[in-house]
């Protein structure tokens, strides 16, 4: 069960971190925080995801020519949508203060992520 | 069947151009060729054969190229409607109407398909106990109750309950179990 463990450790960490977020913002002295971590904090963590959805869609795609297995071309498809995403979201943070990326375009991206990995269970 | 035979036919197997259809055939000779390889010289004849044959079935699923291209002409359209310009008043417009009616929706849909994927790995984890369905799904949920924040958000009009660290820290969070969950496979 190292499994649970992992999962369980990822997930407090996500929920302690999101509740530090939220009080922090709810707090008016640290709200005027969040502009600093915002630009700086931010920029550190999308970037992360940027490289690792890219090394992920590398990985996902060397596997799926390897195998042959049409799972693997959805979430190798699915990957490559995050990559563009999270692209997307670096250029936008990047051109700040002029941000020209719409909510809407990342939750179509969600959704074309969601139903490619949902092909790629279900194929 | 002799040796030589064998790898005439291993040879014509792996062209694709021969015409026996004999199954049968062809399995005996592979068997027969193997059996009198070194076992080093067989485990790299087998891999080679085996991706040869893969590449040669390599395709890219149609809607995986459906999905990919809306994406790309939804982002076009919405980069053109924001470019400063002529254009910008109609982006303003069509931007207002959006996020009225249709964002909400296409964040319910979202919401539905990560709640089938997640209750399906489950299923799939709790059956077999496989480790790397259980990544997957926890992944997947997190991307739910991510959708469901933003969902939120939508229906009250502010950034209320998912601010941008926190969307941010759950992409890193459902990238690094999914990473978890398929890079083994």
């Amino acid at each position: 069960m190292k499994e649970a463990g992992t999962i369980g450790g990822i997930l407090a960490l996500v929920i302690l971190l999101s509740a530090v977020i939220l009080l922090g913002d709810l707090h008016p002295t640290l709200r005027a925080t969040r502009t600093v971590y915002e630009a700086y904090f931010d920029m550190f963590i999308v970037f992360g995801i940027t490289i690792i959805s890219f090394f992920l869609s590398a990985l996902s795609i060397r596997a799926y020519r390897r195998d042959g297995n049409p799972r693997l071309a959805y979430v190798s498809g699915a990957f490559f949508l995050y990559a563009a995403k999270m692209v997307l979201v670096l250029m936008n943070m990047l051109s700040a203060p002029e941000y020209w990326l719409v909510d809407s375009v990342i939750h179509i991206f969600d959704l074309g992520i969601l139903l490619l990995f949902f092909l790629g269970v279900l194929a | 069947m002799a040796h030589a035979e064998a790898v005439r036919y291993i040879h014509k197997v792996e062209q694709k151009d021969s015409e026996d259809d004999d199954e049968a055939g062809k399995h005996l000779a592979l068997r027969l060729v193997l059996l009198q390889m070194p076992s080093g010289d067989v485990h790299v004849w087998k891999r080679e054969f085996c991706l040869k044959q893969n590449r040669a079935d390599y395709h890219v699923e149609p809607e995986i190229i459906a999905i990919i291209g809306v994406m790309v002409i939804l982002l076009a359209v919405a980069t053109f409607l924001y470019m400063p310009g002529a254009m910008q008043d109609i982006g303003q417009q069509a931007k207002t109407l959006y996020e009225d009616y249709v964002d909400w929706l296409i964040i319910v849909a979202a919401g539905l398909i990560a709640l089938i994927i997640t209750s399906t790995v489950w299923g799939f984890y709790f059956a077999e106990g496989d480790p790397r369905d259980a990544y997957i799904a926890a992944a997947v949920f997190i991307y739910l109750v991510k959708m469901a924040l933003t969902l939120m958000d939508t229906v009250v009009g502010e950034e209320k309950f998912l601010l941008k660290t926190m969307a941010h820290l759950m992409d890193l969070a459902i990238l690094v179990l999914l990473f978890m969950g398929v890079a083994r496979r």
